[in-house]
C-alpha cells in the first residue's frame, strides 16, 4: 500500500452514520470504501462525510472489516499468510445473524466495497442453498404468496430440482 | 442515491424487501447451480420473477445410471428432434411427451438475459476414477460440430527428477486396455450427449455469450464464445456431426513410458484414444446402406501429427499438448488406427 501516508501526518476522516454516530477512520481504511476513494481521488473529500444509508451498528462492522483488511494488506507479511489470515477473519466475520448479513450486503453495495459485497452474497447464497424452501421462508420472514394450487403445480414441474 | 426505506426489522417484515432486485440477483447468481435456483424460485413470487434477470448459471447433468450406447443413441435422437422445433414451442413439446427429466429446459427459458452457461457432465464411474485422465475436444470450423476428441489416460505421472517407485511396488490397480478403451468411449458419449443439450440451449438463448462444457472431475473443457457461438447458432440446422451413429476414425496408442522433456514429467502406462468424427452426407446416406463409409477413403493419408499441430492448447492444457505432440512425433509406429461405425447395441469395427 502507499507509504506516503506514513511520511506525512496520518489523514483521518469522520464518517457519520444514519443515526448520527460519528466514526473516526484513517485514510487507509476509508479508501476501502470505493465511494470515499472516488471522493478523495476527485479531491472532493471533506474530512466529514455523512453516510445516509448505513446505521451505526452496521457501519461499525463495516469499519472493523475494512480496518482488518487494510492492516493485513499493508502488514508486510507474505501474500499467502495474509490470504490465510483474511480467510479466517472473513469466515469469523460472517458468523452473524442473517438479518445483519442482509444489511451488510446492502451497505457493502452502497459504500461500494467489492470484496465485502462478494463475501456477503456468497454467504447468503450458501445459507439459502443448505435450506429447504420452508426453512428459507422462515429464516428471512418471507411470505409465501403462492396459492396452494400454484405451489403444487410448480413443485410438480420442478420435481427434477428436488432429486 | 438509492432511496431505501429505513424501517428497522420488526421481526414480521420480509427481510428481503429492503434489498433491491439488483442485489437479490447478485445473491442468486452465487447459487449458480440451476437446481438450487429452481428450488429458490418456489420461495415466493418475487424470487421467481427476479430469477429471470440472472446472467449466468451452471448446470450439473446427472450421469445416466445405466450407461449404454443405446441410451446415448436415444438421447441423441431426442435432442435432434428437439433441435428441429421452434424454441418457443420446446416447452410444449417437453410437456406433451412428459419428458420430465428435461423440465429444466423449460425452467431455463425464464432466464431471458442469460449470458453464460456452465455445463458439467458426469462420466461413467470407471473413467472418473483414473485421476490422471486428460481430454480435449476440437470444434469443426465453419459450423456447429465437434471435429475430434482426444483422451489421454496415464497410469501415473511423475516429475522426472522424483524418485519413482518400481511398478511392482506401486499399489495402483492395473486397468486393461480394453477397459480403458471402453472408458474413453464412455466419456465420448457422455460428452456428445452434453453437446446435444448444449445445441438446444444455444438455440433457445440468444443472449448467450459464453458456454463452458466440462466433466465433473474437470479433466478437460470446451469453451465457446462470442463469434464462435454465433456461428454455432446459425449453423445448427445444417450440423449433422452430432449423430452418435456417425462413422469414426479412431486412433489408439498404448505406451509403457512417455517422457515429456519440456515440462519435466514422465508418464507411465499411457493410453491414448483419438477420435475423429467423420462427415455424414445426408443425401448419400440411407439407413440400409451399410457400406457407406462416411468418407473414410479420404482419410487414408490422414496424418495425426499434422492434425495435432492445428490444436491450440491453453495454459492448463500444456501437459496434454506436450504429451500429444511427443506421441505423434516419436511414437507414431505404436498407433493402432481403425475406423468404425457405431451401431445400436454394440460397437462394431469394420
Amino acid at each position: 500500500m502507499s507509504s506516503s501516508t506514513e511520511l506525512t501526518e496520518k489523514k483521518v476522516f469522520l464518517l457519520k452514520s444514519l443515526d448520527g454516530v460519528i466514526f473516526e477512520v484513517e485514510e487507509s481504511v476509508a479508501v476501502q470504501l470505493e465511494v470515499i476513494r472516488e471522493l478523495i481521488e476527485g479531491d472532493c473529500a471533506r474530512p466529514f462525510i455523512s453516510l445516509y444509508n448505513v446505521t451505526s451498528e452496521i457501519l461499525a462492522l463495516v469499519i472493523e472489516y475494512c480496518k482488518h483488511h487494510a492492516e493485513t494488506c499493508s502488514g508486510g507479511t507474505s501474500a499467502t499468510i495474509a490470504d490465510e489470515d483474511l480467510k479466517t477473519f472473513d469466515n469469523e466475520f460472517m458468523n452473524v445473524d442473517e438479518n445483519i448479513l442482509l444489511e451488510l450486503c446492502s451497505a457493502a453495495d452502497y459504500l461500494d466495497i467489492k470484496s465485502l459485497f462478494e463475501l456477503t452474497c456468497r454467504t447468503l447464497a450458501s445459507l439459502i442453498k443448505d435450506r429447504t424452501i420452508i426453512e428459507v421462508r422462515k429464516m428471512f420472514n418471507v411470505e409465501n404468496d403462492f396459492s396452494v394450487v400454484e405451489e403444487k403445480a410448480v413443485r410438480k414441474e420442478f420435481a427434477w430440482a428436488f432429486k | 442515491m438509492k432511496k431505501q426505506e429505513n424501517n428497522k426489522a420488526t421481526g414480521l417484515e420480509d427481510n428481503f424487501n429492503r434489498l433491491p432486485d439488483r442485489l437479490l440477483v447478485s445473491i442468486f447468481t452465487k447459487l449458480a447451480d440451476l437446481k438450487f435456483l429452481c428450488r429458490c424460485s418456489i420461495v415466493c413470487k418475487r424470487f421467481a420473477s427476479t430469477m429471470s434477470l440472472i446472467q449466468s448459471v451452471s448446470l450439473i447433468l446427472p450421469s445416466s445410471e445405466a450407461f449404454s450406447f443405446e441410451s446415448t443413441r436415444n438421447e441423441c435422437k431426442l435432442f435432434q428432434k428437439i433441435l428441429c422445433i421452434k424454441s418457443e414451442e420446446i416447452p410444449a413439446y417437453i410437456r406433451s411427451k412428459s419428458l420430465e427429466k428435461l423440465n429444466f429446459i423449460i425452467f431455463l427459458q425464464k432466464f431471458k438475459k442469460l449470458e453464460s452457461i456452465y455445463l458439467e457432465f458426469t462420466c461413467p464411474q470407471k473413467i472418473a476414477n483414473s485421476s490422471f485422465l486428460l481430454w480435449k475436444a476440437k470444434c469443426g470450423s465453419g459450423r456447429a460440430e465437434i471435429e475430434s476428441l482426444v483422451c489421454l489416460i496415464p497410469g501415473s505421472v511423475h516429475k522426472m527428477t522424483e524418485y519413482q517407485p518400481d511398478e511392482k511396488q506401486g499399489n495402483q490397480v492395473y486397468t486393461s486396455e480394453d477397459c480403458q478403451f471402453h472408458n474413453c468411449l464412455g466419456l465420448c458419449w457422455s460428452f456428445m450427449e452434453c453437446i446435444h443439450l448444449l445445441c438446444v440451449l444455444i438455440k433457445c438463448h440468444h443472449s448467450l455469450k459464453c458456454v463452458t462444457v466440462t466433466n465433473s472431475e474437470k479433466q478437460g473443457k470446451l469453451v465457446l464464445k462470442d463469434e464462435q457461438l454465433v456461428m454455432w447458432r446459425n449453423s445448427l440446422h445444417i450440423g449433422n456431426r452430432f449423430d452418435c451413429e456417425l462413422p469414426l476414425y479412431l486412433v489408439t496408442a498404448s505406451l509403457k513410458v512417455l517422457n515429456l522433456p519440456l515440462s519435466g514429467y514422465r508418464m507411465k502406462r499411457v493410453f491414448l484414444v483419438f477420435i475423429k468424427f467423420l462427415e455424414l452426407a445426408r443425401e448419400d446416406y440411407d439407413d440400409d446402406d451399410d457400406d457407406y463409409d462416411g468418407g473414410l477413403d479420404d482419410l487414408e493419408d490422414w496424418d495425426i501429427e499434422e492434425a495435432i499441430k492445428t490444436w491450440d492448447f491453453e495454459e492448463e492444457e500444456k501437459l496434454l499438448g506436450e504429451a500429444l505432440k511427443e506421441i505423434a512425433a516419436k511414437h507414431y509406429k505404436q498407433f493402432f488406427i481403425d475406423h468404425m461405425r457405431l451401431r445400436s447395441g454394440s460397437d462394431s469395427s469394420e
